[in-house]
């Protein structure tokens, strides 16, 4: 992802904390991101290795998922975002089990091995009403062998109040391109959508929800 | 086949949703819940099913 922009040349902003002051008519905003270990494979192009696959069990009907996500840079060093209903099945649903992260997950490789969750987090109006607009979680991983997600694979910032008209790339694990076996990329500017989200065209099916849209330079 | 894909965006003030959030604590054993995952069963976990857009 040669031209993809991490958001770590961005200057420091306030931490999003602060929701209510980081509303839509705030102005933009970023947290800076976080390199791999220096040891770490070297990712392709079109590659983080802040970037990995989900796997989960839904109660709901017994069956084993995948998704994507993201280690989110924090003080913690242990977060992941993704999206809600890979954590929660929404209104009428509950909350997954057996979840891991797997940063880097490449043909059943585990680069950097298998984060637990330890903590799962998602917006009220997505457990209660399956909201869309808050189809968005963030994961607190247990460290495993010592060492904390981030401080491994590294972890991207985070952006908000940009405009929605925004070239990004997008990364995940779409099930219907070889086999969600692979981290893809999909480069596009983003436009408004009717929901007052955003939206881009790309083929990707299942499996690439969670993934992160990182702003190009 | 072609999918849109969508992130959560900002609303109008009026239709904001409720921000507030919940958590979860799994409260198993990490090391249990990553020796669950073997092989084969990392190869059979389907893609998750995107939620509709309305």
């Amino acid at each position: 992802m040669a031209n993809a922009v991490s958001l770590d040349e961005r200057p420091a902003a306030p931490r999003p904390d602060a929701t209510e002051k980081a509303g839509p008519t705030g102005k933009p905003g970023t947290t800076l991101s976080a390199p791999a270990r220096s040891e770490a494979p070297a990712p392709r192009i079109n590659e983080s290795a802040a970037v990995g696959k989900v796997f989960f069990t839904n109660p709901s009907n017994g069956g084993t998922y995948a998704c994507s996500a993201s280690a989110l840079n924090s003080d913690s060093k242990q977060m992941v975002v993704t999206a809600g209903h890979c954590v929660h099945g929404g209104s009428g649903g509950t909350w997954m089990t057996n979840w891991v992260y797997v940063p880097c997950y490449r043909s059943g490789v585990r680069p950097f091995g298998t984060f637990a969750a330890k903590q799962m987090r998602t917006f009220n109006a997505w457990i209660n009403s399956s909201d869309l607009r808050r189809d968005v979680a963030m994961v607190t991983t247990w460290p495993l062998n010592g060492n904390k997600i981030v401080n491994v694979a590294g972890g991207h910032g985070m952006s908000w109040n940009f405009s929605r008209t925004q070239p990004v790339t997008i990364l995940g694990y779409p099930g219907n391109l070889d086999s969600g076996e692979i981290q893809w990329a999909c480069t596009g500017t983003t436009r408004a959508a009717s929901d007052n989200g955003i939206e881009l065209q790309c083929n990707f099916g299942g499996g690439s929800s969670g993934g992160p849209w990182l702003r190009e330079r | 086949m072609t999918a849109w894909r969508a992130a959560a965006g900002a609303p109008d003030p009026e239709s904001r949703p409720d921000p507030a959030t919940t958590t979860h604590e799994p409260g198993r054993d990490p090391a249990e819940v990553r020796e669950y995952w073997t092989p084969e069963r990392l190869r059979d976990a389907g893609g998750a099913p995107m939620p509709k857009r309305d």
